[in-house]
C-alpha cells in the first residue's frame, strides 16, 4: 500500500524518495549537495543597463 | 552554508598560495551521520543506536570533474536502536590517528526521522561536493 502523505510528513518536511520494502520497513534515501564557493569577481559580469 | 570544514578551507588557501603545505586526508574517509547541524567550526553531534557505527561508514568518491564529485559508496544504516533516528547532518572525516573533519553538510528534507526498522540509505551520487 503507497504510503500516506501523513506517512510520508512524518518522514521529512520535504518529499523524499522513499522505497516500501516489502516486509513493513521502509528505505528512506538522502541527498545532498555539498558546495564551497569562493568569493571574487564574477567570471562572467553582465553589461551593465543601458540608462 | 554547508561544505568546507574551516581548518581545510584555511589549508587549502594556504597550499595553493605556498604559504603551507597540502595536508592531503589519511585513506578511508567516512561519512557520519548527525543529529545535529554541523557548521563549518563545529562537528555535529553523532548518531548513536544499534544499526550505526560510531565513526560513520567508509566511503569512496569518483575523481572530480568540472569542480565536482559524487560518492562511489552507496551507503545504508539500518535502525534497530528500538526508537526514532533523527538525521539532520552528514560530515566527512579522514582515519587520520586523529580523526579530521573535512566537508559537512544538512541533508535535503532534514530532519529526516527513520522509524525503527526501517533504513536510511544513500545511493551512488547521492552526495554531491562541488568547489567553485
Amino acid at each position: 500500500m503507497p504510503l500516506t502523505d501523513e506517512q510520508r510528513a512524518e518522514i521529512s518536511p520535504e518529499p523524499l524518495q522513499v522505497e516500501e520494502n516489502g516486509d513493513g520497513t521502509l528505505t528512506i534515501y538522502g541527498s545532498a549537495v555539498v558546495a564551497a564557493a569562493a568569493s571574487g569577481p564574477d567570471d562572467d559580469p553582465q553589461e551593465p543597463d543601458e540608462q | 552554508m554547508a561544505a568546507i570544514n574551516q581548518a581545510t578551507a584555511n589549508n587549502i588557501i594556504d597550499a595553493t598560495l605556498a604559504t603551507n603545505t597540502f595536508v592531503a586526508s589519511v585513506t578511508g574517509v567516512k561519512v557520519k551521520l548527525t543529529t545535529t547541524a554541523p557548521t563549518n567550526t563545529t562537528a555535529g553531534t553523532e548518531l548513536s543506536g544499534t544499526g550505526y557505527t560510531a565513526g560513520g561508514t567508509v566511503t569512496t568518491w569518483n575523481a572530480s570533474s568540472g569542480g565536482s564529485t559524487t560518492n562511489i559508496t552507496v551507503l545504508t544504516w539500518t535502525n534497530n536502536s528500538g526508537g526514532t533516528w533523527s538525521i539532520v547532518g552528514g560530515e566527512i572525516w579522514d582515519e587520520a590517528g586523529t580523526p579530521v573533519r573535512k566537508w559537512f553538510w544538512n541533508w535535503t528534507g532534514q530532519p529526516i526521522s527513520i522509524a525503527n526498522g526501517n533504513t536510511f540509505s544513500v545511493a551512488a551520487a547521492g552526495i554531491t561536493i562541488t568547489l567553485t
